[in-house]
């Protein structure tokens, strides 16, 4: 009731009392608010990282991007893909199990050990380092410098390969420097090298969210490079005219997802190739106004004309050629046509090309193919070798880690080239030997042999991914063996002394993969023990060898400013990926000469840096700009199945283990999938030899033989073995064929013929 | 449900003031009568409304739309639904979208409550937070999802799907995630869930483009034309 004593301004006036309530109402429901959200702000589950960072797998050459969750206590707890990387965030089991991996340090090698009465006992870095020297400065003072021998891997980091090439090349003046790429790339390397003059890949990934049909020959990606395997399946899916075309004798998982499978016999897919392409000539898919501009035709020898290549492909008509084959003439006409006539065409392919007696031709043949038929700098169509290491391409290829060339394409047996690196190094003109040093197969033999006196092996296993191996490791027992890994393995085993290496995040430095994408790891970890980069040993080396002065760049930062610099005297020119740049970028491609260019994405095309302008396609690798599409005759392989061994064996890869399985074999979750290495065969062929699972079998080959567990499947083909290499305690290398390709020297593990017996 | 829900709180509402009208007229005298009505008018009706409203926002919020009404989500919510540029997304969220593997119009929450019989409570704790962030403005963008996306969410359709177990490839992901220390996410080989974070950055080319809300299948249409159109001219 209003009191009638009180003036309207009294009656709107809030009593003290009153306003308490409110503002106490008030507080309680802001209270509650900011409580309740304070609160929900406290229970979210954090997880275990404390903080993220980019980084590259350390496996294969996909070189996925990821990011790395480190904790609190500077352990590696997650492993994620990078969403903005290339790949996406995609990586595959082996990637994901990276944590696990590293974490597996009770099993590395933590201190220096030298061999003392037959066995190896820790020593001091000062003892091994001592005694290293003695012997390499021995060897070299009484054998001559090609006496001692350098064996490196796709796996170094680019700033360890160079200046451990730069050491034995511009230091000692031996060419001896080879490495493991030479079983796995080196077809790729030379096939692109003749067709194009300049090596490594016109194209990219990238490529392949454009291609309307891929050709996959001699690669089972969906288990050896299953990110970019996902990525082709995301096309196929997004687009329904996407075809995928699968070239391998077996019935891989790759096979599985393809359009059409072509079976193929084991070393005969040269003669479908040039079938294809005399079947694309007759159906008019040929780019004759391409072929014109920009393509020049070659018997390996002298020049020839477009008439002669259309002559010599008249020897392979798909009729004449299917039987051979093992396939029919119809499925090679239908490859034919979904290859030249799909808008954009990408070929793919990896080992089953390159690891084979025909490797340099089949890369010449593939490339070739996208040639005249125009296939080639647009996006979707490219020929795209992929890589089996993580800096193969960066690491080995391009600092030109290899008996037979110097960084950035430059040859040994070239003086012009050796002039350049002589002067950029600042050695005397015409110092460096002339001679191209042992390749792989070759310094092993030499080993053998006796020539090679003294050899640094660092962070690869050739005692067990060598072919004949046995024979070798003979030879790795006579030469006195410097061996620096992380893990014990096969080679270790044999070495006289053994160093300590760091992995992967416990150094830094930059891994090249097959896209001509350079990218940074950095270091986040500290190396166990008395574990040391690579690096540092290798500088260390060349100090007490005496080449401190000329192994000027010490750390990784100088070392990548140095080989930077060296590029720009190239076509590689990368002098615009500094470190700065790839800390904060997902990887660049080259060339990128400048700090503001942004990469290549395909080469000889407008966009490179190289193409005059104006000109829509240059290869700048040939004199006259136009590439080589070469006429390669095709001729069986001498392991051709007989009476005596009617079967052939192929070796290869699976998903969950990664090369000799020194990494991939300790994590529980990869042996829990992969198990043991087993022959595996098709259950038509174990029926014919009575055999079941489990079962085991004597394998002999001319060169060897092994006693292997028996496991059938439908993936084979019959007549075709499959055995996979990451098990040293099933050395299918011993019985592999180590017939190596003329040009290239890369091994021929894709096709040996072998029999079967009941052990 | 939802429209049963919205009458009912309108009832309620309508209730609630002829109770209290009916309070007030009857102030003087405190019969039983009166006091049965104060009981209704203060306590049971204000309470069962409190109930509904809750419930009302509890379920409305499992919406997409609910999501996407803040403009950090956006991005995400039009990547999936194919409302962009980039008809194809084939980030999984687009692709389970589009496949129709998703709740209708619960698409977000499917993925985001975390399984099992606490994960709704979870997900609308998240949610509230999120909305104190938003309308506090105290976020950045792009935004990131905080802590780990549990697999388990995965799971909860993909377990006893052909697509997961009839795949031998995911032995070893079972033995992690069954081990003492679960580490793969499922995203690790499948990619990314929504547009990565580069895109979703204000100032990125693609930024715009991703946040254009486009309601209605008619406004895409039109707006792929306007888009069809620029290619043209290009």
């Amino acid at each position: 009731m209003k009191d009638k004593n009180l003036s309207d301004k009294e009656i709107h006036q809030i009593t003290r009392r009153s306003f308490i309530k409110v503002a106490g109402g008030a507080i309680a429901i802001g209270g509650l608010t900011a409580g309740g959200w304070a609160l929900t702000e406290l229970i979210v589950d954090e997880g275990p990282v404390e903080s993220w960072h980019k980084s590259v797998c350390r496996y294969c050459g996909t070189g996925c991007g990821v990011m790395l969750g480190m904790s609190k206590g500077k352990k590696l707890m997650r492993v994620r893909g990078d969403q903005e990387a290339h790949n996406k965030g995609v990586i595959c089991i082996k990637g994901s199990t990276l944590d696990k991996m590293l974490a597996n340090e009770p099993q590395r090698l933590k201190k220096p050990m030298i061999r003392k009465n037959g066995t190896l006992e820790e020593a001091s870095w000062e003892e091994a380092m001592t005694l290293m020297t003695e012997k390499f400065k021995g060897a070299i003072a009484e054998h001559g410098a090609d006496s001692v021998a350098f064996y490196g891997s796709g796996q170094l980091l680019t700033e360890e390969s160079y200046t451990a090439n730069k050491l034995f090349k511009g230091g000692f003046k031996t060419n001896n420097v080879d490495g493991n790429p030479r079983y796995c790339m080196a077809s790729a390397a030379v096939g692109y090298t003749q067709t194009f003059g300049k090596d490594e890949p016109p194209g990219a990934y990238e490529d392949i969210d454009h291609a309307e049909c891929f050709f996959l020959i001699g690669s089972n990606a969906y288990e050896c490079h299953p990110p970019l395997f996902e990525r082709m399946m995301v096309r196929k899916k997004v687009n329904p005219n996407v075809r995928m075309i699968v070239v391998d004798p077996r019935k891989t998982k790759t096979a599985e997802h393809a359009d059409l499978h072509l079976p193929v016999l084991p070393g005969t897919d040269l003669l479908l190739l040039n079938a294809m392409l005399y079947t694309m000539m007759k159906t008019d898919l040929f780019d004759e106004e391409f072929i014109r501009e920009h393509v020049n035709f070659s018997d390996g020898k002298n020049k020839v004309s477009f008439e002669d290549f259309k002559k010599f492909l008249e020897d392979y008509k798909p009729e004449k050629v299917a039987p051979e084959l093992g396939i029919s003439a119809r499925d090679i006409r239908k490859a034919a046509y979904m290859f030249g006539n799909a808008k954009a065409t990408m070929s793919l392919w990896t080992m089953g090309i390159n690891q084979r007696i025909q490797g340099t031709y089949l890369n010449n043949t593939l490339n070739s193919m996208h040639l005249v038929t125009g296939h080639i700098n647009r996006p979707g169509a490219t020929p795209l070798s992929l890589t089996g290491q993580s800096n193969a391409c960066g690491g080995v290829r391009d600092t030109g880690s290899l008996s037979h060339i110097i960084p950035h394409g430059r040859l040994i047996a070239k003086k012009e080239h050796r002039n350049e690196m002589e002067e950029i190094w600042g050695i005397p003109k015409d110092s460096m030997s002339p001679k191209p040093g042992y390749h792989a197969l070759a310094l092993f033999q030499a080993m053998v042999d006796e020539k090679v006196k003294c050899a640094l092996i660092m962070c690869t296993n050739p005692a067990q991914s060598s072919p004949n191996v046995e024979h070798y490791k003979k030879g790795m027992e006579k030469t006195f063996l410097v061996v620096a890994d992380v893990f014990e393995t096969e080679t270790t085993k044999l070495a006289d002394i053994v160093l300590p290496a760091a992995l992967y995040i416990e150094k830094q430095g930059v891994y090249g993969q097959t896209e001509r994408r350079y990218q940074l790891i950095e270091k986040l970890l500290d190396p166990p023990g008395e574990a040391k980069s690579d690096l540092q040993i290798l500088v260390d080396f060349a100090e007490r060898m005496g080449y401190g002065d000329f192994i000027k760049a010490k750390t990784p930062d100088e070392v990548w400013e140095e080989y930077r610099k060296v590029s720009s005297h190239s076509k590689y020119n990368f002098e615009g990926i500094t470190y700065e740049r790839l800390k904060k970028e997902r990887g660049l491609q080259w060339p990128c000469p400048s700090t503001d260019h942004p990469g290549t994405v395909r080469r000889y095309t407008k966009g490179d840096p190289f193409v005059p302008e104006g000109k829509e396609h240059y290869f700048y690798g040939k004199p006259d700009g136009k590439a080589v599409v070469f006429l390669r005759t095709y001729t069986p392989s001498k392991e051709k199945v007989t009476d005596e061994y009617p079967l052939y064996l192929t070796t290869g890869r699976v998903i969950s283990q990664w090369h000799t399985g020194t990494m991939t074999m300790k994590v529980d979750e990869l042996m829990s999938s992969s198990g043991p290495a087993q022959l595996v065969m098709h259950p038509e062929d174990a029926s014919r030899m009575r055999l079941k699972e489990g079962e085991t079998v004597k394998v002999e080959a001319r060169r060897g033989n092994m006693n292997a567990v028996v496991k059938i499947s439908e993936h084979e083909t019959p007549g075709v073995l499959f055995a996979a290499f990451y098990d040293p305690s099933f050395l299918i290398n011993g019985v592999v064929s180590d017939d190596h390709d003329p040009f290239s020297k890369e091994p021929a593990y894709k096709v040996t013929a072998v029999r079967v017996t009941k052990a | 449900m939802e429209t049963v829900l919205v009458y009912i709180a309108i009832a309620l509402v309508l209730l609630e003031v002829i109770l209290l009208y009916r309070l007030h007229v009857n102030r003087g005298s405190l019969t039983a009568k009166v006091k049965w009505l104060a009981l209704f008018a203060i306590i049971i009706v204000p309470a069962s409304t409190l109930l509904f409203a809750n419930y009302h926002v509890f379920e409305s919020t499992k919406k997409s739309a609910e999501c996407m009404s803040c403009h950090v989500m956006a991005a995400i919510g039009n990547d999936m639904k194919g409302w962009t540029e980039e008809e194809h997304s084939m980030t999984l969220a687009a692709r389970h979208y589009r496949n129709g593997w998703l709740p209708e119009e619960q698409e977000c929450y499917s993925c985001h409550k975390d399984y099992g019989f606490q994960g709704t409570f979870k997900a609308k704790l998240d949610g509230y937070r999120h909305l104190m962030r938003y309308v506090t403005e105290t976020y950045e963008e792009p935004i990131r999802y905080r802590g780990e996306f549990n697999y388990m969410n995965c799971l909860g359709c993909h377990q006893n799907n052909r697509s997961f177990t009839e795949v031998e490839e995911h032995a070893p992901v079972v033995t992690n995630i069954t081990g003492d220390n679960p580490t793969i996410s499922c995203l690790n080989c499948h990619g990314r869930a929504h547009p990565e974070p580069s895109r979703r950055t204000p100032g990125h080319p693609e930024f715009e483009e991703l946040k254009i809300p486009v309601k209605d299948a008619e406004a895409l249409r039109s707006y792929l034309k306007k888009f069809d159109t620029e290619l043209t001219k290009k």
